[in-house]
């Protein structure tokens, strides 16, 4: 039996719509992981269907092209198909209100994912317009920016102390000049903020990586930058240069 | 690596940013800073000798890359302040597009590393003194050059000469002609030869003059046609000969009358072939050269005493331009004489008697006597403190040379251009005894033992004094009287001491 | 951008974009005074010296409030355009709304015309969310008390840039606005996704009972969704028991739910295309969907939200 994967928020349409799948022939099944890099459950997948827009944190979210993107790069043999209650036309996209009768010749003349340059939008919130804000390099509402300023800050501050400058000199010249408690404050919001939206994109293990990543080394920040040992124990230059890192890998394809 | 002499000026909106640079690299650089384009001018009125401008592309809120629009303006007008572009991330649009706009290098604010960053600001700072530096190579170059030029301009406007200058220039429109220069010392063959380069299709190629006789005959070979890596003991590397530094251009080689047997093959296989072979290369070279040999010697004569190849004197003599002596030529010594008093009038600067006599002297050691005779004039009228060159100022030679000759010379010859003064069997004869070359050995090593005194035997200064290129032509002529005139230099000690290798005495 | 000057700039540019568009005005009639605000009324402006502004007013719902309501509208409306928000606990339902409405549209000449926002219990867009959204905190002034989900430390936002000088800042003016201009096109989208998703059971049923969908929305599983169509078709009064049970949903869920002024706007402000398209769609969801009606076309009523979503101006989400 031939096998369609699915992405879905919503769990009452797919339960519906599996036994249609199934008297045609096809087993219906749920993608549960979802990850960057090449995985098993990735590679095993034959025809992919996302339910659209996508309903995460009280907003529809339209990341389809995203996952397009994703699809292209890592997997382009799947063939990728959306579907939802929007009323469009595209081969690629199912409309449930008016589903085919014929669910084989459907799926032969969807278009391979280099056929095609993107789907339709599916009028949610677009996410590739928040990825965008979210890298731009220089505004108020990027968070890449604001990680930015405080790497460098915490970098130069690190260089200092390997000079043997001492720390409260740094605290003083330094951090306290450049508002870094107000900068963390800044971003922490900021990536509070996005969260919620990046939810259900092909990255999502990475950005919890990253939100464990802020975790680990808040509490120097918390603490009011004034203690040299958090600094250095919890590795704050490191590991904010992993942050950047983890999120510059995403933003090269989807920022 | 730490250098505050290095100004930078930080062009930022972001105040803290300035004050993050500032800080870490404070033991490093120092800092001036603007945070718009108006700031920036301000500041570059004030002052316009940064070192390196670090250029933020955004100034404002607008998310427009103002900074891009100002670099094209900021390298035009500053081009020895290099810019390096500071961008929030690394886009690679944007950063192709700061250079072609004339940013040297970029940086990304994101990507902050002190040594990074402190390795870009040296590499661009060091590549803006090496263009300096080049700048004002050239600069040099350029300046010696025209100095250069200046000192080999064939000057002349007497009919010898403007018959020579028209032959030269037809010559010159056969850039593979071979031609043989030939003249006393010091008439001006590498002069003629420059002038046939300069009018010639080989202008914008090189020019190298090599004086064969000045050169060891056991590294003849090698500073003609190069050498291998190893191909003789101190060969530790590979070296390019005269003939492929000019390639392309012109090779002038003077004083073809002394090279050695060997030499005379290669040579004559190179106007045949147009091919050497660096020594110990097993491939030959192709060359476009054009050969212009210069001798003071009667080649024909060489070749009957069996010195010299006559099928090289074939070769050589299809196109022979003789330089007249300077005293078949006198009308043309006022303007020799105007040329090394540029801007000036030099019957004002040479009183009418000096003038007469220096008109009227023989030159034995023709252009070249009279320009060390002008440093000598110019020296004594300082010492004397004398408002023009008058009889004090000149040379002995010049001041007691017979009146009579002078008249000989004179006499009959109102039209300069018709002074067609007789060669060296037509010379005046000698005051004394001696011959006329040993006459006009004895002027020379008087000058350089004068000289040698006077300088306290820095060789270097000698030669700078006695209008030489360099303190191997002056060994050069050292080693040339000697050669042929060893019994004059007992009278000159200084000579002896300073050149022992070349002069030995017999007990 | 930190810097005095690139301010000036952005000050610049916003003067530009003033000058081609008509200044925005939002009205905010709350519990000011709960807070320690004045309560008498007031004028802040918005960074950039625009004739953008907020006008604060601390005014419970009665016969001379709306007397009030009725002269400042006059006033403002010849400023530029105008946002009244009206809230909630100080008296203000779908009926005052209605009234205020009619009555705004009676003095102001026309083209003239007001967006008025019925709000309250902190769940809708313009209360404060984030560093810089929203200009309301819970307890009656310009600025809130953020706590962030996994960092400890809470984050004060304010959203005034200069107290004394009673300016507002531009970031959370331009978001609020965004938001309530977009409001009601975000909110009958949501419906309709969710009454699509929820009745996606039948989808592969070819001939529908009649009153199959009805019983199935009533069921108490789906009865939020029953009590968003009843106020998309204003069936909710005020003070019933339906009108808590959609209040608590919007506590619970940090949702807004209920469509009384989304209506009563439609109608008397964006236009009468859009009241029709709106009324259709209501009289769609009452004879056919939530009735025992035979033969349901959901194909039709999903074209109706269409037709609607498409009718009014911008974006669903910004």
């Amino acid at each position: 039996m031939k096998q369609v994967s699915y992405l879905s928020t919503d769990q009452i349409t797919p339960k519906a719509v599996q036994n249609w799948f199934e008297q045609q022939g096809y087993q219906f099944v749920p993608l549960t992981d979802a990850s960057p890099q090449p995985s098993e459950a990735f590679q095993k997948i034959e025809i992919l269907i996302l339910f659209v827009p996508f309903f995460h944190n009280n907003v529809y979210i339209s990341n389809e092209n995203v996952w397009k993107s994703f699809f292209q790069e890592h997997y382009p043999d799947v063939l990728l198909l959306t579907a939802g209650y929007i009323k469009q036309a595209h081969t690629n996209y199912l409309d449930l209100l008016q589903l085919p009768e014929d669910l084989p010749a459907f799926l032969q003349n969807a278009k391979s994912i280099n056929q095609f340059d993107r789907f339709p939008f599916s009028g949610g919130l677009d996410v590739e317009k928040k990825l965008h804000k979210f890298y731009k390099g220089h505004g108020d509402e990027s968070l890449t920016y604001e990680l930015g300023k405080i790497a460098r800050i915490i970098t130069m501050a690190v260089d200092e102390l390997k000079q043997a400058v001492p720390f409260p000199e740094i605290y003083k010249d330094l951090l306290i000049p450049n508002r870094i408690i107000e900068k963390w404050k800044v971003l922490t919001n900021r990536w509070q903020n996005y969260l919620p939206f990046f939810k259900g994109l092909p990255f999502d293990t990475t950005l919890q990586e990253v939100h464990d990543g802020f975790s680990s080394i808040a509490p120097f920040f918390e603490g009011g930058c004034e203690d040299e040992h958090l600094l250095i124990d919890l590795n704050c230059k490191e590991k904010l240069h992993e942050i950047k890192q983890k999120l510059e890998i995403i933003g090269r394809q989807y920022g | 690596m730490a250098n505050k002499n290095y100004n930078i000026l930080i062009v930022d909106d972001d105040a803290e940013f300035h004050q993050q640079i500032r800080y870490a690299f404070r033991r490093n650089y120092v800092f001036e800073g603007a945070i718009n384009q108006e700031h920036l001018e301000k500041k570059l009125k004030e002052r316009s000798d940064f070192d390196l401008i670090l250029l933020d592309l955004m100034l404002d809120d607008s998310n427009e890359m103002v900074g891009l629009d100002m670099i094209p303006d900021l390298a035009s007008r500053f081009p020895e302040i290099p810019i390096i572009v500071v961008t929030a991330d690394k886009k690679i649009d944007t950063v192709v597009q700061a250079m072609k706009q004339g940013a040297r290098d970029f940086l990304t604010k994101a990507d902050y590393d002190f040594d990074f960053w402190n390795k870009k600001f040296q590499e661009v700072l060091q590549s803006q003194s090496l263009r300096e530096e080049n700048k004002a190579l050239r600069q040099e170059v350029q300046k010696h050059r025209d100095q250069k030029q200046k000192e080999f301009t064939f000057i002349g406007e007497s009919q010898k000469i403007l018959e020579i200058k028209r032959i030269l220039r037809l010559v010159s429109e056969e850039p593979d002609i071979t031609v043989l220069i030939t003249g006393e010392t010091g008439v001006g063959k590498e002069v003629a030869a420059r002038f046939l380069h300069s009018h010639g299709a080989r202008k914008d190629k090189p020019f190298q003059a090599v004086n064969l006789s000045a050169i060891q005959k056991t590294l003849l070979e090698s500073t003609l046609f190069g050498h291998k890596k190893g191909a003789f003991t101190g060969a530790t590397r590979d070296m390019e000969g005269y003939f492929k530094q000019a390639n392309g251009g012109i090779l002038m080689l003077d004083e073809i009358g002394d090279i050695d047997a060997n030499i005379q093959i290669k040579l004559l296989r190179f106007l045949e072939t147009k091919m050497i072979r660096p020594v110990g290369a097993d491939k030959d070279i192709q060359l476009d050269v054009q050969i212009v040999a210069a001798t003071h010697r009667d080649l024909k004569d060489e070749v009957q005493k069996g010195h010299f190849r006559a099928d090289l004197y074939q070769r050589l003599k299809a196109m022979v331009v003789k330089i007249p002596a300077l005293r078949e030529r006198r009308a043309d010594i006022p303007l020799i004489l105007q040329h090394y008093y540029p801007g000036e009038d030099v019957n004002e600067i040479i009183s009418p008697m000096a003038m007469d006599k220096l008109k009227n002297y023989h030159w034995p050691g023709n252009i070249r006597e009279l320009k060390n005779a002008i440093s000598y004039m110019q020296l004594r009228k300082k010492i004397f403190d004398r408002k023009q060159i008058d009889l004090d100022c000149l040379p002995v030679e010049i001041q007691e040379f017979n009146e009579l000759v002078d008249t000989f010379y004179t006499n009959g010859s109102s039209a300069p251009d018709q002074e067609m003064a007789p060669t060296s069997p037509e010379s005046p004869p000698p005051p004394s005894n001696l011959t006329i070359e040993e006459e006009h050995a004895l002027i020379d090593l008087r000058k350089i033992e004068q000289s040698l005194f006077r300088k306290n035997k820095v060789k270097k200064d000698v030669a700078v004094e006695l209008g030489l290129e360099n303190t191997d032509n002056l060994r050069y002529k050292i080693k040339k009287y000697f050669d042929k005139h060893p019994h004059l230099f007992k009278d000159f000690p200084l000579i002896c001491e300073s050149y022992k290798r070349i002069v030995k005495l017999e007990e | 951008m930190s810097s005095a000057s690139s301010k000036a700039a952005v000050s610049d540019q916003l003067t530009k974009d003033s000058a081609s568009r008509a200044n925005r005005i939002m009205i905010i009639i709350w519990s000011w005074q709960y807070g320690g605000m004045p309560s008498q009324m007031d004028e802040w402006s918005v960074e950039g010296n625009s004739g953008d502004k907020v006008v604060r007013m601390d005014l419970k719902m009665s016969s001379s409030a709306k007397e009030t309501l009725r002269e400042k509208l006059q006033e403002y409306a010849q400023q530029g355009e105008v946002f009244l928000f009206l809230h909630r606990r100080h008296g203000y339902d779908q009926k005052t709304l209605k009234e205020i409405l009619q009555m705004a549209r009676s003095v102001l000449p026309q083209g003239h015309l007001i967006k008025s926002f019925l709000f309250g219990e902190g769940n809708d867009k313009i209360y404060i969310v984030n560093q810089t959204k929203g200009l309301l905190g819970t307890r009656g002034t310009f600025s809130a008390k953020l706590q962030a989900v996994g960092i400890r430390q809470a984050t004060y936002v304010n959203a005034i840039a200069d107290k004394d000088k009673k300016v507002i800042k531009r970031k959370h003016f331009d978001f609020v606005w965004h938001q309530y201009s977009h409001n009601f096109k975000a909110k009958i989208f949501e419906l309709k996704e969710d009454l699509f998703r929820s009745l996606s059971p039948f989808l592969f049923i070819t001939e529908i009972q009649a009153g199959a969908v009805y019983n199935y929305i009533k069921q108490e599983e789906n009865k939020l969704l029953m009590l968003r169509l009843l106020s998309f078709i204003g069936k909710i009064r005020k003070g019933s028991n339906l009108e808590t049970q959609l209040k608590e949903f919007e506590q619970q869920h940090k949702r807004s739910y209920f469509f009384d002024d989304c209506h009563l706007n439609l109608k008397m402000t964006y236009g009468e295309q859009e009241a029709q398209l709106y009324d259709s769609l209501v009289d769609t969801i009452s004879k056919k969907l939530l009735a025992y009606e035979p033969n349901l076309n959901f194909t039709n009523i999903r074209d109706q939200f269409d037709e609607l979503l498409e009718a009014m101006p911008g974006s669903t989400y910004n």
